[in-house]
């Protein structure tokens, strides 16, 4: 081998090579999409025959793909009750993201402000929030806010600590080398430690998606008169399982896509993470 | 020929973790003539690292008097470049943007340093790669951007903290023959700008990288730590490795390991 590459041939050689190494990346790719495919389509499958095997009443376990004809027949009722709790979701989300990236600035600024708010925030998340869901009923009646309020209570905890997370990361050479150029604790904030919390603002980003979206569900399972949470206890009171199934299959896709929205974000805001994390030195 | 830096009598107590004082530094002095080239030797966790940055402003002594350029270090000083053991580059920026940060947090006009900034590229071999992202460079090249960085704003006082500590010893030998011809080449190539040839404060805990590079070497002691013995190297330059044959450095360095002690 070594001859070759020292030959005069070496450059079809070594193009041999870079297609055979093309090859195996290309059929690397196929894998991550095939192996997928092939875990969820034999899920499928156990699940059915199950099903078919032990006989199971639909008000048990529906086949599945019985769920698919369910959401086909009256598209649009699934889509205003998804609407309702998109909609909860995404303004939980919204006040976790300002709120947590405003407390989360605040502790990294000043120790005094870490020590006032850090033990508030950490014992805030030591009682169950869904335990407080009624209260919220009681005092914001049946509308959206409560749902909202319980959506955020929950979100915005892996968003400060993700976020502190990352304003605090730079080393303390970083910090010392902003230092000896003389830079104000603003700077200090603008050149390194804002750029390099993008990263984990996002990955608290990430789990306060789901969690938002836990949030406005479980508002809906207290008290509420439309949302996805709504459809499911209407659904279970009426012993119709297939119903309940079909809008669970709908909330999964909306938590599907609300994450994949944010790794979206994620690549284009900061695609030198990735980058540099493969690479580090 | 005037001073660049002056220590004291400096000390530095630290509380341990029990509250007893622990003596860092004790009764250290030192000097660096204008545009000297002085490295401070020592074991690990003798307090070099702790000298250089109460000289850089970062910590505040526990005692004792310490001045560059005769003004007494209350604080960060604009005219000192720093240099550590890690690159420290911002991995969102260019090669490029990184060497010019320290002009934006003095917030002066950026397009009027692309052209000294070019120049630093060209003096240390980064030509052509001004606008990768540092991630893509080997740790070799990391470093020199971080040397550029620090001669950005003309300063007259280096400071490199263990600077190659962390690279392997061929790319850190090629280092330091290029180390001095970036601090020579800064010289000449500047003349025209009436820039003098820096001071440089170099820490390391290699005694032939200490010897090859300087003017002098400060050994220092294990805790409490001061400077026990300086010595002249008296070795012409230009400098390239083959200094490091010739019979008089090989008895230098035996000499100064002899001044060594650890723990």
């Amino acid at each position: 081998m070594s001859r070759l590459i020292n030959s005069p041939e070496s450059d079809d050689t070594t193009r041999e090579l870079l297609r055979s190494q093309r090859a195996t990346e290309a059929g690397d790719r196929m894998k991550s999409i095939v192996l997928p495919t092939l875990s969820f389509v034999g899920f499928i499958l156990i699940w059915h025959f199950a099903v078919v095997y032990f006989d199971l009443p639909v008000y048990i376990l529906p086949r599945p793909l019985s769920i698919f004809p369910e959401i086909a027949r009256r598209p649009e009722m699934f889509l205003r009750h998804a609407w309702v709790t998109l909609f909860e979701t995404l303004a939980g989300l919204g006040l976790s993201i300002a709120t947590g990236v405003i407390l989360a600035f605040m502790i990294v600024w000043s120790d005094n402000m870490e020590k006032m708010l850090m033990p508030f925030i950490v014992l805030s998340q030591t009682f169950p929030k869904t335990a407080i869901a009624p209260l919220m009923i009681i005092w914001f009646g049946y509308g959206y806010l409560p749902k909202i309020i319980i959506s955020f209570l929950i979100a915005f905890f892996p968003i400060v600590i993700n976020t502190v997370l990352g304003l605090k990361s730079p080393k303390s050479d970083m910090i010392d080398l902003m230092r000896s150029m003389s830079a104000t604790k603003a700077q200090v904030f603008a050149k390194v430690r804002i750029p390099m919390a993008v990263p984990y603002f996002f990955s608290g980003l990430k789990i306060g998606i789901t969690l938002a979206l836990v949030g406005a569900v479980v508002g809906e399972f207290v008290g509420a008169d439309s949302g996805l949470g709504f459809l499911i206890m209407a659904a279970n009171n009426q012993f119709n399982t297939r119903l309940a199934f079909a809008t669970l299959f709908v909330l999964m896709i909306l938590g599907a896509f609300l994450y994949f929205i944010a790794e979206f974000l994620e690549r284009r805001v900061a695609p030198w993470f990735e980058a540099s994390r493969r690479t580090d030195k | 020929m005037a001073v660049a830096v002056r220590v004291q009598d400096l000390k530095k107590v630290y509380a341990s973790r029990n509250g007893d004082p622990v003596h860092a530094l004790d009764r250290v002095n030192l000097i660096a003539q204008d545009g000297e080239f002085v490295s401070i030797l020592g074991p690990s966790g003798c307090g070099k690292s702790t000298l250089l940055r109460i000289v850089a402003g970062l910590i505040p002594a526990s005692g004792g008097d310490i001045f560059v350029q005769e003004h007494r270090v209350k604080g960060p000083n604009p005219n000192v470049g720093m240099v550590f053991q890690s690159a420290v580059l911002l991995h969102w920026r260019t090669v490029m943007e990184n060497i010019l940060l320290p002009i934006e947090i003095r917030r002066e006009k950026v397009d009027q340093y692309r052209e000294r900034a070019m120049d630093l590229v060209r003096l240390t071999g980064l030509e052509g790669f001004e606008n990768r992202a540092p991630y893509e460079l080997s740790g070799g090249m990391q470093q020199r951007v971080s040397i550029c960085r620090a001669l950005i704003t003309n300063p007259s006082l280096l400071l490199l903290d263990e600077p190659f500590g962390a690279l392997d010893a061929f790319t850190r030998d090629q280092m330091n023959v290029e180390l001095l011809r970036i601090w020579r080449g800064e010289s000449s190539a500047s003349s025209a700008r009436e820039n003098k040839r820096p001071t440089i404060l170099f820490i390391t805990h290699s005694i032939t990288e200490s010897v090859f590079l300087s003017d002098r070497v400060a050994v220092m002691s294990f805790r409490p730590s001061s400077i026990i013995k300086t010595f002249d190297i008296p070795f012409a330059r230009p400098r390239d490795l083959s200094v490091i044959t010739k019979p008089e450095f090989g008895e230098l360095v035996l000499e100064i390991r002899s001044h060594i002690t650890v723990e």
